[in-house]
C-alpha cells in the first residue's frame, strides 16, 4: 500500500487523519498512540513479514541511546555510541550486502530487504550521536518508536533529525494554523502523486523500452533514454518526498524538504545541495566532517579524501554492486574537482556551460545507477560519445523496423501515446530545469478558487493515470 | 532547509503574509471544495463509466468488441464477457490470433489467443474465464512462442485491471477507437469473437526462422502451460491441442526442431484429448502455397478461415 495507491489515498489516509485529529482532542499522548498503530499498520501493510526488524531495531537502538545517556564518563559512553553504530551498520549489512558475499549467501536465509531499512537505519544513527553529543535526550520508548516509524517517512525519508521532530510529537503536531497547514499537505500531495503517476511514469516508459535493451542503443536513443532515466527519478523521488510531506502536513507535522530544483544547479556542489538534501545533510555531518577531523588541518587534500570517501560509502548505502561504487565514485570525483576548481582558480564558466556539464554529469552518473551490471553501464556510458553517427542504428529517427528491441521508442512517440507519454515528458522536462518547484508553489500558496480547481484538476489527472496499468513502486523503496 | 512558517495564514506578525492580498477562501474551505470537486467528478466518472461499461465488466452484454490494447482488453472480456456468451476458447499466440473462431459452429468459441503471448499470460485469462464458468471446450495452441517467455510481458493483466474499467487510459482510449470506428475514420480490429485483423508483411522466412532460439523453452512457462491444461481439465472441459500449420518450406527448415518441442508438450494431454496437427500430409496443399504464408508461420485471413473451418470439422465429428 504505498503512496500512489488508492487504498491509501481513499481510505487510510483519510481514517488516520481523522483519527490523530480526534484522539489529539484528548490528549497529545492519545494522538501519539493513535499515530504509532497507524505507523506500524503502516508498514506491516506494506512489508509485514519486515515488521519483527523494524521493531527489533527500534528496541535496541533505544536501550542503547538510553546507555548512551546514563553514562557519566566519556569511555563508556564512546562504547555504547560504537556499539549502536555497529548493530546498525550489522544489521544494514546483513539485509544489504550478505547475501552478495559467496559464503554468507549461502549461511544466510533469503529474507528480502526490510522496507525502508537504509532509511530508518541512518536515522537512528544520526539520533544516537545526537544523544552521545547531549544534543538531544534519550526519549520514552513510544516517543522513539513513534520517531523511527513514523509512516509519511519510514519507507523512503526524508532523513528527520530528532531535534526537529521530538518537540512536534511532544505537542502533537507543529503549532502553526492547522487547517491551513492540511490545505497546504492537500495541495503538496496532489502534487507529488501528479509527479509519480503521470511524470514519473512517462519517462519511466522512455527509459525502460531502450535501457532494457542496453545492447541495442544508438548514441541517440542512449542520450534519451538515459535522459529519460534521469528525469524519472527526480520526478519518482521528488514526487514520494512531496507526498510524504503532504501526508505530514494533512496530520499536522512538518518534515524535512529532500529537493530544491536539483536540475538547475551549474555545480555538483550545488546539485548535492539540492538533491536528496536530508541524506546530503547526513553525509555532510556524519561522515564528512568526523573523516576530516581525522586529519590535523582541514586542508585541500583532507577534504578531497573526506569527500571521496563520504561519496564512496554513500554510493555503497545504495547497494552492493560495483555500479553503485562507480555511482558514489562519479559524484565524489566530480565534487572534489569542483571544490579544486573554486580554490584555485577565480574563474568561472558561462552559466550555460556551468549548467550543462553539470546536468551530462550527473546523468553520466545515473547510468551507473540504473543498469543492472557494470558491463551494460560501461557500454551505454560509451555510446554517449557519438564515435561515428550518432544516428547510425537510431530506431528512433531511421529504422523503426530495425531493431526489436528498441523500435518501440518509436512507438512511444507514435499517436497511441502522444498524450500519455509524449506530452508529458515535452512539458515536465522544461518544468524540471526551469519551471517553479511543488516547494516554490507551495511556500506562495493561496487558498483561492483557482489554486482548488488546478489541485483538483491535478488530483484527477493523476488518480486517472494511477487506475492505469502503468502503476510502478518508486525507484527508493529498493533502498 | 528549514519549514516556510511565514505562510501561514494564523502567524500574526509574518510581514510576507501581511503585504500578499487576503485569500478569498478560508484554508477549510478551500481543502473542501478540493475534496468535493474530486470527489464529485471523480466518481460521477466511475459511475458513467460503470453504466456505459464498454468491456463488459460490470453488466452481462451479448456483444462486446476491442478497440484497443489487446492484453488489457481480453483480461476484461476474460473475466464476464467470454465465460458468459461463449463455449469455448482458444489459447494462443499471434499463430492463431487472426483465427475466426466464430466459424467453429455450433459452438461459440472465444478467441483469447495474444500477440506475443505466453503461457503464463494465457493462463491468467482461461483461469478468468474457468472461475466464472466452466467452459465445454478449450482450444490450447502449440507454439513455441508460448513457451519461450515466462511471466507478464506488460503492466497489464492484473487485478488492477478490473479497477481500471471504472476509469483509466485504456478505457479512454477504447472510448476514442469506438467513434473512430463508427465515424469511419478508423477500421475495427477485432470482431466480436477476439479474431484480430492483421497483415503480416512478407518477409524471408529465414528471417522468421532463428534456429535454436526459436524452440527456447524457458521451465517455468512450460510448468504454467501444463498447469493450465491440468486447470481446464480439472473443470471438466474437453482439451483439444491444436498445433498450427506452418509452410512446407519453412517446415524444411524447422521442422525437425518443431518436432521436438511439440514432444516436450505432449506429455500435458491425456489420451482422451483431441490433438490436431496440420503439420501433416493432408493439409500439405494448404501449406505449400506460400500466398497463404507471408513470413512462413503466419496464416492469411482467408488461409486462417480454411483451418479454422476444418478445426470445425474435426472438432464436430
Amino acid at each position: 500500500m504505498p503512496f500512489n495507491s488508492f487504498p491509501f489515498v481513499l481510505l487510510f489516509l483519510p481514517v488516520v487523519v481523522i483519527a490523530y485529529r480526534a484522539a489529539l482532542r484528548i490528549s497529545p499522548a492519545a494522538a501519539r498512540g493513535a499515530l504509532l498503530l497507524s505507523s506500524l499498520l503502516f508498514y506491516a501493510l506494506n512489508s509485514w513479514k519486515h515488521l519483527p526488524v523494524l521493531i527489533a531495531s527500534i528496541l535496541v537502538n533505544f536501550v542503547v541511546a538510553h546507555r548512551i545517556a546514563q553514562q557519566s564518563e566519556r569511555r563508556p559512553r564512546v562504547v555504547w555510541l560504537w556499539a549502536g553504530i555497529v548493530f546498525n551498520l550489522g544489521l544494514l549489512c546483513l539485509f544489504k550486502y550478505a547475501s552478495t558475499l559467496p559464503l554468507l549467501s549461502v549461511a544466510i536465509p533469503s529474507w528480502g530487504f526490510p522496507l525502508g531499512l537504509s532509511f530508518f537505519t541512518l536515522q537512528q544513527v544520526a539520533l544516537l550521536v545526537d544523544v552521545y553529543e547531549e544534543l538531544l535526550p534519550p526519549q520514552r520508548l513510544g516517543m522513539h518508536a513513534l520517531f523511527v516509524s513514523f509512516f509519511p517517512y519510514v519507507t523512503a525519508g526524508p532523513i528527520s533529525r530528532g531535534k526537529r521532530m521530538f518537540p512536534q510529537l511532544e505537542r502533537g503536531g507543529n503549532d502553526r494554523d492547522y487547517a491551513f497547514d492540511a490545505a497546504r499537505g492537500l495541495a503538496i500531495f496532489g502534487m507529488g502523486l501528479f509527479k509519480k503517476a503521470v511524470f514519473a511514469e512517462c519517462f519511466r516508459t522512455i527509459a525502460d523500452k531502450g535501457l532494457d535493451h542496453p545492447y541495442l542503443l544508438s548514441s541517440l536513443e542512449a542520450w534519451i533514454c538515459s535522459f529519460a532515466y534521469t528525469m524519472q527519478i527526480y520526478f519518482d523521488f521528488s514526487g514520494y518526498t512531496d507526498m510524504a510531506i503532504g501526508v505530514a502536513l494533512l496530520i499536522g507535522f512538518d518534515i524535512p524538504r529532500n529537493f530544491d530544483a536539483p536540475y538547475r544547479s551549474r555545480s555538483i556542489i550545488e546539485f548535492w545541495q539540492r538533491w536528496h538534501i536530508s541524506l546530503s545533510q547526513f553525509i555532510t555531518t556524519y561522515l564528512y566532517t568526523p573523516i576530516i577531523r581525522l586529519f590535523r588541518r582541514a586542508t585541500l587534500r583532507a577534504a578531497a579524501i573526506a569527500t571521496m570517501a563520504s561519496m564512496l560509502i554513500a554510493g555503497i548505502w545504495h547497494g552492493s554492486s560495483w555500479n553503485f561504487v562507480i555511482f558514489g565514485g562519479l559524484h565524489g570525483l566530480a565534487l572534489v574537482a569542483n571544490q579544486l576548481w573554486k580554490k584555485k582558480t577565480k574563474r568561472r564558466l558561462p552559466a550555460l556551460a556551468a549548467w550543462a556539464l553539470t546536468l551530462t554529469w550527473v546523468n553520466l552518473a545515473f547510468i551507473f545507477f540504473r543498469l543492472p551490471d557494470l558491463s551494460s553501464a560501461l557500454h551505454v556510458s560509451r555510446m554517449l560519445i557519438p564515435f561515428d553517427n550518432p544516428f547510425a542504428g537510431s530506431a528512433i529517427f531511421v529504422s523503426p523496423s530495425a531493431r526489436s528491441g528498441v523500435k518501440e521508442i518509436a512507438d512511444i512517440m507514435a499517436r497511441p501515446a502522444l498524450w500519455t507519454v509524449g506530452l508529458p515528458a515535452l512539458i515536465a522536462a522544461p518544468l524540471a530545469v526551469l519551471g517553479p518547484t511543488s516547494h516554490w508553489w507551495l511556500d506562495d500558496f493561496r487558498p483561492t478558487l483557482i489554486t482548488a480547481a488546478a489541485i483538483a484538476a491535478i488530483l484527477l489527472i493523476a488518480f486517472l493515470f494511477m487506475n492505469s496499468a502503468n502503476a510502478t513502486d518508486f525507484i527508493y523503496f529498493r533502498f | 532547509m528549514q519549514p516556510t512558517s511565514s505562510t501561514s495564514g494564523s502567524e500574526k506578525g509574518a510581514s510576507v503574509s501581511d503585504a500578499l492580498p487576503r485569500p478569498r477562501l478560508s484554508a477549510a474551505a478551500w481543502s473542501r471544495i478540493v475534496i468535493l470537486t474530486v470527489a464529485v467528478i471523480g466518481g460521477s466518472f466511475a459511475a458513467m463509466n460503470h453504466y456505459l461499461d464498454p468491456m463488459g465488466v460490470f453488466h452481462s452484454k451479448p456483444h462486446v468488441s476491442i478497440y484497443t490494447n489487446e492484453r488489457w482488453s481480453k483480461y476484461l472480456l476474460s473475466t464476464r464477457y467470454v465465460p458468459e456468451n461463449f463455449d469455448a476458447v482458444l489459447v494462443g499466440t499471434s499463430a492463431t490470433d487472426n483465427w475466426n473462431t466464430g466459424l467453429i459452429l455450433p459452438l461459440r468459441t472465444y478467441n483469447l489467443s495474444l500477440e506475443g503471448g505466453n503461457a503464463s499470460e494465457a493462463r491468467v485469462l482461461l483461469e478468468n474465464v474457468i472461475r466464472r464458468r466452466r467452459p465445454k471446450i478449450v482450444f490450447f495452441c502449440i507454439h513455441p512462442y508460448l513457451t519461450a517467455s515466462y511471466g507478464r510481458q506488460t503492466p497489464y493483466m492484473t487485478k488492477a485491471d478490473y479497477w481500471s474499467a471504472l476509469g483509466s487510459l485504456e478505457l479512454l482510449r477504447t472510448y476514442q477507437g469506438e467513434l473512430r470506428v463508427k465515424r469511419g475514420t478508423s477500421q475495427q480490429e477485432f470482431n466480436e469473437f477476439g479474431q484480430r485483423f492483421f497483415n503480416i508483411p512478407a518477409r524471408p522466412w529465414h528471417a522468421t526462422f532463428n534456429g535454436a532460439d526459436w524452440y527456447r523453452v524457458d521451465e517455468r512457462s512450460l510448468a504454467d502451460y501444463g498447469a493450465m491444461v491440468a486447470n481446464a481439465r480439472a473443470s471438466g472441459a474437453r482439451i483439444v491441442a491444436v498445433v498450427p500449420p506452418v509452410a512446407t518450406e519453412f517446415w524444411q527448415l524447422a521442422g525437425t526442431a518443431f518436432q521436438g518441442y511439440q514432444r516436450q508438450l505432449m506429455p500435458f494431454f491425456h489420451e482422451g484429448d483431441l490433438v490436431i496437427d496440420f503439420n501433416t500430409p493432408p493439409y500439405d496443399s494448404l501449406r505449400s502455397d506460400r500466398a497463404n504464408f507471408p513470413d512462413g508461420i503466419h496464416l492469411t485471413t482467408s488461409a486462417a478461415d480454411a483451418f479454422v473451418r476444418e478445426l470445425a470439422r474435426l472438432v464436430s465429428r
